[in-house]
């Protein structure tokens, strides 16, 4: 009885396990890395008397189903997130409320050609994100590889083995680069040079962070990054660089108030200080290197001096990207990624080196039989796992186990045609081998 | 003394319904519900559909075979490890010194992903090791696949395995010299002696790198695994939301392989009661210099080992820019400041919910104990390890049943969804640590000879006197013991954290190092909270030491109880 008085006792005192309750809390769900949401949190809490913010921190991915799960009154306030699509969901959902009369008057609507607010002002944009490829000067360097310009470049033979991604169910960034690729260039293409990518690639991480962490560190040479995470290891000092590559997608970074939040004031209140000149000012440190959307911002000299031009990169934005198009397919495509490139990725890599071997034999000895058994083996195996016009990427309702059933099926269904398809390749490159290898 | 026989038993029915509340709401309805969403369809009706494409989609079956592969291995190979070093210190009767053997409880304690990450910096192209050792080939552990996350898990929980097989032989090592003395030859001590011994220790510590490797969730992710059965029930979930019936059936799978693993290894664990008392062993037999030489160095080339295996990780925590190059270009220790700086509150965190969990697997587990004791003889055994089987859950599992079992329960006085507070995670943490707190308990009643109570409550002392003079300081090692294993263990429970921790700021302080880990400038201060972490647990184990050394002599309390008349303090 006393080891169950004491641990009543442990239970009272251990309610707040940090923090008091002196300030009403914030809770704002985000998929940030941390040094952006330490920053924000210091300095939002040191100017506010009445409210203090906490962050739930998970991949934007999973942002719709955590914040519709939960009933209104008990969401967290505030989605802050550079995934376009995401926004796009939450207010399909009515899971957003209109910031109306609200925001920094200084704040251009449109930039360039982009729309920073949402028309109707269930979002506002926060900062810029563009997308591109990082990578290490030194590595690259020591090996002697090119640097690249553009996301088909990186299907290259030298850059096998270099590359590193992360996977587009887990990284709100990979699947739109994903998703660019896919519209940029259509669906089978897209599949296909997406498939040829991420068979080029040394490993696919689990968050988008250890991108670029593994290409800072040199463990790497090159992957697909949003700017800030590049922009901000070059400016703390490391050899690394970066590209805005082709097609480009540069999307504004929201910021929107939940339907249903707890506290809907100090919501507001936190929206209104990352719009304030405050607030902004904090995206140029080096450590966060994101893009500002308050222009006044840019004339300051705190900033390094070829940072990028707000200007400048809105002007080569191709406005190719659909929002609601990637967002009614997006959990379709990240369960797409995973069971062709995530789960299967020493496959497709022993594969891909095999066609690059090939490839090259090829090259000093030209055969055609064995050239078209390559292609044969090239399109088979960077083939779109399924057609644009698919019943399943049509948008409907997710949560049903029915529907997880039946998703499931299909996916036993890929997986034992993709197993099929690897298989058929490799005896057609094993037999383009022997044609080239009887020669002398 | 018939009133009193009465009220006690009018009485003994609250911590029973306390222990079975407990267990109902926290284990067996959560993992019930979980069964049933495995093998049910949506009207509850007992469907296959679920199986049929679990079996149907040869990923999966890949998945299970391949877990049950790298655990079997990282065991095998821990166990090969172990067992040469174990026989050359035995044939030395080379005890390694208390806190040696306390380290070797780290694994516990050390969640294995931060092995993996160390690696990756000393063997990757970016530094370090690997990239002298380039033109030989790469050594990155991510690029190894699956045998690589093998031999990370088996480096990792080495000295358990060699820590319990120790500590199961010492104790007739002296017996052994005798033995050999006159004249019987050493292979036939070892084979004869020396493994039959060793055989339940090598058994427990198989079983616990077993279960733990196939339950690890972070390390497969660092190295970019996927490809077994804990990452696809974790990518599952996060894609599908908990209730997907495919990943309930692979947390059953999990389940019901832990459970074949208690069973298998119980068989062989016959007295299973490890040598905890660092106070038993005599030496009479003089030990040869040789011999200690060899010994000592056995011990001092395994630690050497192990830091170089962690250098990777003190490297990163004291870099400045360490880029492509073998050793970082500056040093400096602002790494140390942020880690202390902005995750204190994950370090207070850890101490609550562990604290929690382990408080109430103490409180629970003797009560299970107790009650295990009092069962018949026959059914003692059978008993302890059914319970301990049935609780062995992995924590992927439990995290998803309890996902699946909350879902939408609100808080009555917060207002808020349960799964959106830290309330579940103590809660996980507390039952995964008790199949471990069971066994110390046991051990910890075991030292509690019922003729004292029986003499004190005879010589007409309160309950509460004899509680508090007789059973507690008997008991106060084994419950100290179980105390400091439970905490640890809920303290790298990385598999039950990544699924149920709420926000950024209720996180664990392992959560917060695999987060740090993963931010894009560099692993520094996430490997600063790491060595932290690390050093905040050697310093706990070595105060222990301490106190069990000065005046924490059982002695003491057998005096008290000879002696009533003495003073407690």
């Amino acid at each position: 009885m006393r080891s169950l008085a004491c641990l009543f006792c442990a239970l009272a005192l251990a309610l707040p396990p940090t923090g008091g309750w002196a300030a009403e809390v914030v809770l704002v769900a985000s998929s940030f890395p941390k040094e952006i949401l330490s920053a924000y949190k210091k300095a939002f809490d040191e100017q506010s008397a009445e409210y203090r913010v906490e962050f739930v921190n998970f991949p934007a991915t999973n942002a719709i189903s955590y914040v519709r799960d939960r009933t209104p009154g008990s969401r967290p306030d505030v989605f802050w997130g550079s995934s376009p699509d995401t926004f796009s969901a939450l207010k399909r959902l009515g899971l957003l409320q209109p910031l109306d009369g609200f925001g920094n008057a200084d704040i251009p609507p449109i930039i360039g050609k982009l729309a920073i607010d949402d028309p109707e002002h269930f979002h506002r944009g926060q900062a810029l994100s563009g997308y591109g490829i990082m990578w290490n000067k030194r590595y690259l360097d020591a090996r002697g590889i090119p640097v690249p310009a553009a996301w088909s470049d990186l299907a290259r033979p030298e850059y096998f083995g270099h590359i590193v991604m992360s996977s587009a169910s887990r990284s709100s960034t990979t699947h739109l680069i994903v998703e660019s690729i896919l519209q940029g260039a259509g669906w089978d293409a897209g599949w296909a040079l997406i498939l040829q990518i991420a068979g080029n690639c040394a490993t696919i991480t689990e968050r988008s962070f250890d991108v670029p962490n593994s290409i800072t560190r040199g463990r790497f040479g090159l992957g697909p990054v949003v700017d800030f995470l590049a922009l901000s290891g070059k400016y703390s000092g490391f050899p690394v660089d970066f590209t805005y590559a082709w097609p480009s997608v540069i999307t504004p970074v929201g910021i929107g108030l939940i339907n249903g939040a707890r506290n809907p004031e100090g919501g507001k209140a936190f929206i209104a200080f990352t719009l304030s000149e405050a607030g902004q000012r904090l995206l140029l440190r080096p450590e966060i290197s994101r893009l500002p959307v308050l222009p006044k911002v840019y004339e300051t000299a705190d900033r390094p001096a070829d940072y990028p031009d707000l200007f400048d990169i809105t002007r080569s934005y191709l406005p190719a990207y659909a929002p609601e198009v990637s967002e009614s397919r997006y959990q379709m495509v990240g369960a797409l990624f995973d069971q062709s490139v995530t789960f299967r990725h020493s496959e497709l890599v022993a594969i891909t080196r095999t066609i690059h071997e090939v490839a090259k034999r090829l090259q000093s000895q030209p055969d055609a039989d064995a050239a078209a058994l390559l292609d044969k083996a090239r399109a088979l195996v960077y083939r779109a796992p399924i057609a644009e016009n698919d019943d399943l990427l049509a948008r409907k309702p997710l949560k049903t186990r029915e529907r997880i059933a039946a998703i499931a099926a299909r996916e036993a269904e890929w997986a034992r045609q993709t197993d099929r398809n690897l298989a058929a390749a490799r005896s057609w490159l094993a037999q383009a081998n022997d044609r080239l290898g009887r020669r002398p | 003394m018939n009133q009193r026989h009465r009220q006690t038993a009018g009485k003994a029915w609250i911590p029973l319904a306390f222990l079975a509340a407990y267990l109902l709401a926290f284990f067996v309805l959560p993992v019930g519900k979980m069964l049933i969403a495995g093998f049910a369809n949506e009207e509850h009706q007992l469907a296959s559909g679920s199986i049929a494409i679990f079996l149907d989609n040869p990923l999966y079956i890949e998945s299970l075979l391949n877990s049950v592969m790298v655990a079997l291995g990282a065991s095998v190979l821990a166990a090969l490890a172990a067992v040469p070093i174990a026989v050359t210190l035995w044939r030395f009767r080379l005890q390694p010194p208390l806190i040696l053997e306390l380290f070797g409880f780290l694994p516990l304690f050390v969640p294995p992903f931060m092995l993996s990450l160390s690696l990756q910096s000393l063997l990757g192209r970016g530094g370090a090791l690997g990239m002298v050792l380039q033109t030989v080939g790469d050594l990155d552990p991510a690029l190894w696949g699956l045998p690589g996350m093998m031999v990370i898990e088996a480096i990792h929980y080495f000295p358990l395995v060699l820590v319990t097989l120790v500590l199961n032989t010492a104790s007739f090592a002296q017996q052994a010299h005798e033995a050999a003395r006159l004249g019987n030859s050493w292979s036939r001590l070892i084979t004869r002696v020396f493994l039959p011994l060793g055989f339940p220790g090598l058994a427990f510590g198989m079983a616990i790198t077993f279960l733990k490797t196939l339950d690890d969730l972070a390390t497969p992710l660092s190295l970019g695994i996927t490809n077994l059965i804990a990452p696809q029930a974790f990518f599952r979930v996060s894609t599908y939301g908990s209730q997907d019936p495919l990943s309930s059936l692979m947390a059953v799978a999990m389940i019901a392989i832990s459970i074949v693993v208690w069973i298998v290894s119980s068989g062989f664990v016959r007295h299973g009661a490890i040598d905890w008392n660092p106070a038993s062993g005599g030496r009479t037999l003089a030990i040869q210099p040789a011999h200690r030489r060899i010994g000592m160095l056995c011990l001092a080339g395994i630690s050497a080992f192990y830091i170089t295996c962690y250098s990777g990780m003190i490297l990163n925590s004291l870099a400045g820019i360490w880029s492509h190059t073998p050793l970082p270009e500056s040093y400096v220790l602002s790494h140390y400041a942020s880690a202390l700086e902005s995750e204190t509150g994950s370090f207070i965190n850890t101490l609550v919910y562990c604290g929690l969990a382990a408080i109430l697997d103490v409180v629970i587990g003797l009560a299970m104990a107790r009650a295990i004791e009092h069962s018949p003889p026959r059914w003692n055994k059978a008993l302890s390890w059914g319970a301990a089987a049935l609780l062995s859950v992995p924590g992927v599992a439990l995290a998803i049943a309890y996902l699946q079992f909350f879902q939408g329960t609100q808080l009555p006085l917060l207002g808020q969804p349960l799964d959106a507070t830290w309330f579940l995670l103590p809660m996980a943490f507390s039952v995964r640590g008790l199949p471990f707190a069971m066994r110390a308990c046991a051990f910890a009643l075991q030292s509690l000879p019922a003729p004292y109570v029986e003499a004190a409550s005879l010589s007409g002392a309160s309950r509460l006197s004899i509680g508090l003079r007789v059973i507690l300081p008997m008991m106060a090692f084994g419950l100290t013991v179980a105390f400091l294993i439970c905490f640890g263990i809920a303290a790298v429970d990385l598999s039950s954290a990544m699924l149920l921790v709420p926000s950024e700021t209720d996180a664990p302080v392992s959560y917060s190092i695999y987060l740090h880990m993963q931010t894009s400038t560099g692993r520094g201060t996430g490997s600063a909270l790491a060595i932290l972490t690390i050093g905040f647990v050697a310093l706990a184990m070595s105060a222990f030491v301490l106190a069990a050394r000065r005046g924490w002599n059982p002695a003491s309390s057998f005096r008290r109880i000879m002696f009533p008349g003495t003073p407690t303090r």
